[in-house]
């Protein structure tokens, strides 16, 4: 199914990413769900509207498997009180973050910082960096210890998917919205989950989790782009959600859509948990882009424009 | 696996300046960092490292420290606001009027270069536990308090607000852009330790 080198064994790799959807699919061959669900982050029901339109099913057991995607793994790092586009220059002028990725952002990362630094992430190419504020369990801070992080193609039309162009380096996105009002609040875009327990409906706010569970947060950011800047001045609007399954005029240039996947070693009582910006409606991602240009171009060529699932590697 | 690796390399190569050339960005790839606002189509400022967002003269050190102070003071001088009432301590009270005075003007100031900014005057630190900010979990616990109890919590409230406001400050006198905001900067940072150092 993938040329990846033989020192990432396949299956272990697959089992060990896929564990939340293989329970959905707890009757299905092993075989079959490794081919056909292979993405957590092509879940139905996870934004249905994303893929209105579509017109393949995301469960099909035929291969390929027709999901435009390819993703990066990227563990935890480092955490400070800094954030780079936020408060670029000003150390210590945040609430805490925790950054995954590339190893040397703080304060005065730029560009060219993130092209020198070191990177957590597979594939070690993506020099990317990635950041959330921490979580707090008792006032104890919890890192994720899955932290995926999905390039797709979903949420625009076919059509529109063919055209999808690479992220432009250097490019900052601010998704979800730290001053979130409350779960009824609709520029909130936090989703809280169980892994492996569906059952436990998902909520903007924090879930109690079964004890055998970890709580998972979903966040995705917008895909499209005004094409000019790579920042603006509340660090959002040069970047659009779609709408219909295309991009608006304004933001005429769609993107991979990046879907942040985070697993916490903590279940329970949610009255425990905060975040460093408060409750679990406030969840929020940043990303600053160093994917090399040949690097994302070759993915978005091979992967996410012909609508095939890609692993980190960038193959199918 | 080596010549695929190149030949594919290759591919990939002319793929981008396919893309390139097809208008994926402007100028090779590296869009102008420049922000699209209306007040940067007025007054271009001085260019921006590698894409950081401007807005006319103000980058986004400027803007990220003007909305971070504005927070800052807001729940300070509700703090501020508490001591009248609360404190058994002469020279606390003595102390926490003039700073009163002296932060609502700040505030004034902060404020007037944000509107300058073209930025909307809204609390993006609302509700977040940022460094140094008295929080409204805090404000809540210290309004409780009376006395000597009060004193103590006002005081390490104070001392923590005025450490990290002088901090910022005068970071952002080097990583800000603005001249005005530099300057203000440069006056915060001059009166949060003046006051630090009057704290009784």
């Amino acid at each position: 199914m993938s040329p990846t080198p033989p020192r990432f064994p396949p299956l272990r790799r697959v089992l060990g990413r896929w564990r939340g959807p293989g329970v959905v699919l707890a009757a299905v061959g092993l075989i079959l769900s490794m081919l056909s669900t292979g993405s957590a982050s092509a879940r139905a029901d996870l934004r249905v509207t994303d893929r209105a339109g579509a017109t393949s099913s995301p469960r099909s057991a035929q291969a390929p498997v027709r999901v435009a995607e390819f993703v990066a793994e990227c563990p935890f790092t480092h955490r400070l009180p800094d954030d780079p586009i936020v408060f670029p220059g000003l150390p210590g002028a945040s609430h805490m973050h925790s950054f995954f990725g590339n190893d040397a952002t703080d304060a005065h990362t730029d560009l060219a910082a993130l092209k020198r630094g070191r990177t957590s992430c597979s594939p070690t190419v993506d020099l990317s960096s990635y950041w959330t504020p921490t979580l707090y369990a008792n006032g104890k801070e919890v890192e994720p210890t899955g932290t995926t992080f999905y390039y797709l193609g979903e949420g625009v039309r076919d059509d529109v998917i063919a055209t999808i162009k690479p992220l432009p380096q250097g490019l900052r996105i601010v998704a979800g919205n730290a001053k979130a009002t409350g779960v009824g609040d609709p520029t909130s875009i936090a989703r809280w989950s169980c892994l492996h327990h569906g059952e436990v409906n998902p909520s903007k706010d924090f879930v109690n989790c079964p004890s055998d569970s970890m709580l998972e947060s979903y966040l995705d950011f917008p895909q499209c782009w005004n094409g000019k800047d790579l920042d603006s001045p509340d660090h959002k609007s040069h970047m659009a959600y779609p709408v219909g399954g295309q991009c608006p005029a304004t933001h005429p240039v769609a993107v991979p859509k990046l879907r942040q996947v985070l697993r916490y070693p903590v279940n329970g009582d949610p009255a425990r948990f905060t975040l460093a910006s408060g409750a679990g409606y406030t969840m929020h991602g940043d990303f600053f882009n160093a994917w090399p240009e040949d690097e994302m171009a070759r993915r978005v060529r091979d992967c996410i424009n012909v609508i095939v699932k890609c692993g980190a590697d960038g193959h199918p | 696996m080596t010549a695929a690796t190149a030949a594919l390399r290759a591919v990939s190569v002319a793929v981008l300046a396919a893309l390139l050339a097809a208008g994926c960005g402007e100028g090779g790839g590296k869009p102008s960092g420049e922000a699209r606002s209306t007040s940067s189509a007025r007054r271009p400022g001085p260019p921006a490292p590698s894409g950081q967002a401007t807005s006319g003269t103000f980058n986004s050190s400027d803007i990220g420290w003007l909305q971070l102070m504005i927070a800052m003071d807001d729940q300070a001088v509700l703090l501020l606001g508490l001591v009248p009432g609360h404190s058994a301590d002469a020279g606390v009270v003595k102390w926490a009027q003039p700073v009163a005075a002296a932060w609502r003007g700040e505030r004034v100031r902060l404020r007037k270069l944000l509107v300058r900014a073209g930025v909307p005057d809204t609390n993006p630190h609302e509700g977040h536990d940022m460094p140094g900010m008295v929080t409204g979990g805090e404000l809540h616990t210290i309004k409780r308090a009376k006395g000597a109890a009060f004193d103590a919590l006002f005081l390490a409230a104070m001392r923590e607000h005025l450490d990290q406001a002088a901090r910022i400050a005068r970071s952002e006198r080097s990583a800000g852009a603005d001249p005005a905001a530099r300057k203000l900067a440069a006056g915060v940072e001059e009166t949060a330790r003046t006051w630090r150092a009057r704290l009784p």
